[in-house]
């Protein structure tokens, strides 16, 4: 009987559902997309065309369009290279350090936590405890540890005065302030990875000889290689657009000095006195953008599954592959 | 495999080696979680002491005899008899808080939902193209959305405005594509038999959302709040970038508000002050993380990251 009467529906009554059906889908569509259009689309849109104009947010009347000048100017004037470059340079060189030992580290963790020793639930929350702090009080708490003069707690320590936050060594400090405060992300997702390796692979490595190294490299890791692809993702990202460690870990004296391409873009747009330069500092955010997109594509490549076994993270961001 | 080899695994008790690695790993983490837990330690013992017994102690950890002190912490909450920055730049962050995850959590769920359970033509590839979006470096909007906020704001004379700045620090960190995926993801799991059932009992969609789906997928819920919360808290770059313009040291929130205290001379003596705010701004998100760090943990195990 019901299936006859809905058989039986009048086309305009069809119709009639149809709309209440798309209005449906618009009410539960429109708040998302309403906001992602308005914060996220026309912002980076507005990037694209920005970037070949001269342009002053407090005084849009003096907008002009200036072609590529503003990417020329980024290749040849002096002062973009002794800052933008400045940091570009220097973030890059950091990273080739910090990526790899952000990623060890957390492995290494993980996998003395995996083995549950006593009290791990305890070293597994001290561990991630540090992530929820705010950089504002990491730069307090190791600036504070760092003070180069002789009060200062490491100084104090080794009875030396050594100028912490100068040069090179700032670059320590700064490491060892990422490793303590961000070594708790990688190290959660990967303990979750280690985790759901199937316990009887080990065994079935265990009889065919295989010691602990070998269940290591030919078990672990490639179980575990989806979320390990996934932190170097995340941490490549992040690490290229280093921003808050050499913020807060600086010398009072050495304020200026840019470290790293996102605090280019941060200082001359908050600079009242460059307002007239937003142009110039779009088409810098737009290389700085190229910059990440080619590494994460190489990132992409390099960890590419030769199998094509394709999981849903891999689907997601197969554009380059 | 040859006898030998069986041999040695008949020989070898497995339960015995695994007790040697994990004494072994229990005294490592045991060193690490030290080191780990140090920064705290001293932040907490610094904050005790007096401005003398810092340059005058500096190799003890906590004050020297008798020089405990909470003076430090009074301090900050109420000077001249009326109420200081800090609560004022933690109430801040907290309304912050709060309303980007009542935002985020609304329209993303909302949008997954029509992802998850909704039939409209081009549903997909909408899905995926909105995915494809993430590979999108965000960092190329940001001149052209603090264009908006200042050109706006000069229009409409509000950029000075604590409504307006805080309108702009929260909104664009909103609609959150990897939210809406690990969302839709939850979604997925449902049994759609439920969803079409509850249809065909003849309720709408809302009334679905909210009464059947929304309750299934509650410790999502949970885990996007807790990981916006503790996101919003500490986010630093573009609230600062917005907030520096305002010239009013009330406005500021609290992870802004703390950058005054880096950066400082060496052998600076606002130390103990520094420490003292610093303890008194991780309470809240302490007290969260006391109680949810191991849904937290095991959550990020089972949300999103699968494999």
């Amino acid at each position: 009987m019901e299936k006859k009467s809905v058989f039986e529906t009048s086309k305009r009554e069809k119709r009639k559902e149809q709309t209440k059906n798309r209005a449906v889908v618009a009410l539960f569509m429109a708040p998302f997309f309403l906001n992602f259009t308005l914060f996220f689309l026309v912002p980076v849109f507005m990037g694209l065309i920005l970037s070949f104009f001269q342009y002053n947010p407090y005084d849009s009347a003096k907008t002009a369009f200036v072609g590529f000048d503003n990417f020329v100017k980024l290749f040849t004037n002096p002062l973009i290279r002794s800052t933008f470059w400045h940091g570009m340079k220097t973030t890059l060189l950091f990273d080739v350090v910090a990526v790899p030992l952000m990623l060890l580290i957390p492995l290494g963790l993980a996998y003395l936590v995996y083995l549950e020793p006593p009290g791990y639930k305890i070293f597994r929350a001290v561990i991630y405890l540090p992530t929820v702090v705010s950089i504002s009080i990491v730069g307090i708490i190791f600036g504070a540890m760092f003070d180069g003069a002789s009060t200062g707690l490491i100084n104090a320590w080794l009875g030396t005065e050594i100028k912490w936050m100068d040069g090179t060594l700032r670059w320590v400090v700064i490491m060892l302030a990422s490793i303590w405060w961000q070594t708790g992300t990688n190290f959660v997702i990967l303990l979750a990875a280690l985790k759901n390796v199937p316990k009887h692979l080990y065994e079935a490595c265990e009889i065919d000889g295989g010691g602990r190294w070998h269940a290591f490299l030919y078990v672990t890791l490639p179980n575990i290689r989806g979320s390990l692809e996934l932190c170097t993702f995340n941490t490549l990202i992040g690490y290229l657009s280093l921003y808050g460690q050499p913020t807060v870990l600086n010398s009072y004296l050495n304020q200026g000095e840019i470290a790293s391409p996102m605090m280019f873009i941060q200082q001359w747009l908050n600079d009242f006195s460059k307002a007239n330069l937003t142009g110039l500092v779009t088409a810098s955010a737009i290389v700085f953008a190229i910059v990440v997109i080619f590494f994460t594509a190489i990132e992409k490549i390099v960890t590419k599954d030769r199998k094509g076994g394709k999981d849903v993270y891999e689907r997601r961001f197969n554009l380059f592959s | 495999m040859n006898d030998a080899s069986i041999f040695f695994l008949e020989k070898k008790k497995p339960k015995k080696r695994v007790n040697v690695s994990k004494i072994v790993s229990f005294f490592i983490l045991l060193i690490v979680c030290g080191l780990f837990v140090f920064p705290f330690v001293y932040m907490l013992g610094t904050s005790l002491k007096t401005e003398e017994d810092i340059i005058l102690h500096p190799l003890g950890i906590f004050p020297a005899k008798g020089g405990w002190t909470l003076s430090n912490y009074t301090g900050f909450i109420i000077r001249d008899g009326k109420l200081d920055n800090v609560p004022k730049w933690m109430f801040n962050s907290f309304v912050t808080c709060i309303v980007s995850i009542a935002v985020t959590l609304i329209i993303c769920t909302l949008v997954a939902y029509a992802f998850a359970f909704l039939n409209f033509r081009g549903r997909k590839m909408l899905f995926t193209t909105l995915i494809m979006t993430m590979t999108i470096p965000s960092v190329i909007g940001t001149t052209a959305q603090y264009s908006m906020y200042a050109n706006i704001g000069t229009l409409t004379k509000l950029i000075a405005n604590p409504v307006y700045i805080y309108f702009w620090i929260i909104m664009p960190g909103t609609a959150g594509v990897f939210t809406v995926y690990l969302l839709k993801n939850a979604l997925d799991a449902i049994p759609p038999e439920i969803v079409e059932s509850a249809r065909s009992d003849g309720a709408s969609n809302l009334r679905i959302y909210f009464r059947i789906v929304m309750p299934l997928i509650k410790s999502t819920l949970l885990l996007i709040g807790l990981f916006c919360f503790t996101g919003s808290w500490n986010s630093l770059l573009w609230p600062q970038l917005l907030l520096s313009g305002t010239g009013e040291q009330g406005y500021l929130t609290i992870t802004v508000a703390l950058i005054g205290y880096t950066n400082q001379v060496d052998g600076w003596s606002a130390k103990a002050v520094a420490m003292a705010t610093s303890a008194f701004s991780m309470i809240p998100i302490l007290i969260i993380f006391i109680f949810t760090q191991r849904r937290m943990i095991e959550g990020m195990a089972t949300t999103g990251v699968k494999r």
